[in-house]
């Protein structure tokens, strides 16, 4: 399973989302405020930072 | 005085008159039978027996009571011809089992929604060994405290469901655990407050509940489970039998309603119905058959499922109602149960390629923002997406071509009437232009997470 990944909002320019693709090809994403994501972050892990288009 | 005929039992019939207008029947040598009133009424001194009556059968100036067992009135037809029972009609006889009056048997009986196992959105009948919390059927949720201990899955074994069922979830046991102090394992369904909110728990007013199921196990023994509130500070822990293994047992267990206590009655949970599948003694037990202060979800002694290798409890038939009887099984369409499911997980599943999701407009030429309007309206608003592969969906490009290979699938903003997601895909948008999602497969699956209780 690979790490959360932020998205940046086109319209907003905020990494308000984080996604990921898990082992079987299933996709995940949800708000950086979400409590299992702010769970994952207490355990000491850091997301992937997000693309930045030009 | 009257005038008498009497029937002796030493002379024959004896008659004696006056002037009254009234006229008596006797027997047994004087003893009145009936009288007949100068209005014709009749008044008889003992029971009465007839073949038959013909109307009008019979009539009564104000209130006709029928009496069994002496003099216990059983119905009672009041001067308005409203008929009242004085006991609940039985389901067996047609009845609701309720008294008239005592329940609102009508409507949304059943608070439990997805009791008959029918709707699994997010699996489609496939076995998953859950983490913490994690949802099963639809409305379902298990709780563990150690992970791989059981897997769940909509009619697991295979066997032939109680009669009028079609679907059962179905537990068994991964290995043989003996349970710490402190473990819980267990699955439960939280219910939203407002349709809970009329139950009244935590007033005087609160209203007795039954819950009812039905049950199948390949162990036998006592099982436990409780209802507890919204933050664990009141629980009602019960306990039911299973006598015979793989058997399905029905079980009905009538819980009067807590008088105290924080019971929600808006979005939040309104209660929580917990099924013990193994539960130690600080991990949520306690003595069965009372309200108590704390957080339960079994009994003390309750059989523990995950405590046997290959121990199956399978359920249906889950119902919780207003009242103190158990009555039949709320069976609701299938479309009405779905959409009650649906306000906890909107979900798209597709069954077959080239099926429209959502309709939005490219943002680039790799990235598109699809909104998808929300059948039901959420409890609250979704916070995260479950899909299927990204190679299950595809973007359409200008002239109805697909627009390269999708590659990203995440929520962007949500609300409760639906949500925008951002696709990214490899090549072959306009930026501005409409575009369409489409399936590319029988299994494409969009669920928005984060509307359970």
């Amino acid at each position: 399973m690979m790490n959360w990944k932020l998205i940046r909002n086109p319209m907003t320019g905020i990494d308000d989302v984080v996604w990921r693709v898990l082992d079987d090809g299933r996709q995940e994403s949800c708000l950086v405020t979400s409590e299992a994501y702010l769970q994952w972050l207490s355990e000491g892990n850091t997301p992937e930072p997000a693309e930045v288009t030009p | 005085m009257a005038s008498i005929i009497n029937a002796t039992t030493t002379n024959g019939v004896a008659i004696s008159a006056d002037n009254s207008g009234i006229l008596q029947l006797a027997t047994n040598s004087g003893t009145t039978a009936l009288t007949l009133s100068v209005a014709q009424a009749a008044t008889f001194v003992s029971s009465v027996t007839a073949t038959s009556l013909t109307a009008p059968i019979l009539s009564s100036a104000t209130t006709l009571s029928l009496q069994t067992n002496g003099s216990t009135t059983a119905v009672t037809i009041d001067a308005s011809q409203i008929i009242s029972l004085a006991n609940a009609l039985p389901v067996t006889s047609g009845g609701t089992g309720n008294t008239t009056g005592a329940t609102n048997y009508t409507g949304f009986k059943n608070r439990i929604i997805n009791g008959a196992m029918v709707i699994d959105q997010r699996n489609a009948g496939a076995s998953v060994t859950p983490t913490n919390n994690q949802y099963l059927v639809d409305r379902f949720s298990a709780t563990l405290s150690q992970a791989s201990k059981y897997s769940v899955q909509q009619n697991a074994g295979a066997v032939t469901p109680p009669i009028g069922f079609i679907n059962y979830l179905g537990v068994t046991s991964l290995s043989a655990y003996s349970i710490l102090t402190g473990d819980t394992f267990s699955i439960a369904q939280a219910i939203e407050g407002f349709n809970v909110a009329d139950l009244n728990w935590g007033t005087t007013n609160a209203q007795t509940v039954t819950l009812s199921f039905r049950v199948y196990s390949s162990l036998t023994g006592t099982f436990g489970g409780a209802i507890n509130n919204t933050d664990g500070t009141r629980g009602y822990p019960f306990s039911y039998s299973i006598p015979v293994a793989n058997t399905w047992t029905q079980v009905s267990i009538t819980i009067t309603g807590d008088t105290t206590g924080n019971w929600l009655k808006n979005n939040g949970n309104g209660l929580k119905v917990n099924y013990g599948l193994g539960v130690g003694a600080t991990g949520g037990s306690g003595t069965a058959g009372s309200w108590q202060a704390g957080l339960f979800v079994s009994a003390t002694g309750a059989t523990s499922v995950v405590g046997t290798s290959g121990a199956t409890f399978y359920i249906t038939g889950v119902q919780l109602e207003k009242g103190s009887t158990a009555t039949s099984f709320d069976y609701r369409p299938y479309g009405t149960e779905l959409a009650l499911c649906q306000r906890y997980l909107p979900a798209w599943n597709m069954t077959a390629v080239n099926q429209v999701i959502g309709q939005g407009q490219a943002t680039a030429t790799t990235s598109a923002a699809i909104y998808l309007p929300f059948k039901v309206s959420t409890r609250v608003p979704p916070t995260g997406t479950s899909t299927s592969a990204a190679s299950t969906f595809y973007l359409t490009a200008s002239g109805y071509t697909v627009a390269g290979t999708v590659s990203t699938i995440s929520g962007q903003y949500y609300g409760t009437e639906g949500a925008e997601i951002g696709i990214g895909t490899s090549s072959g948008l306009v930026g501005g232009n409409c575009t369409t999602l489409a399936s590319n497969a029988t299994s494409s699956q969009i669920l928005f997470t984060g509307c359970e209780l």
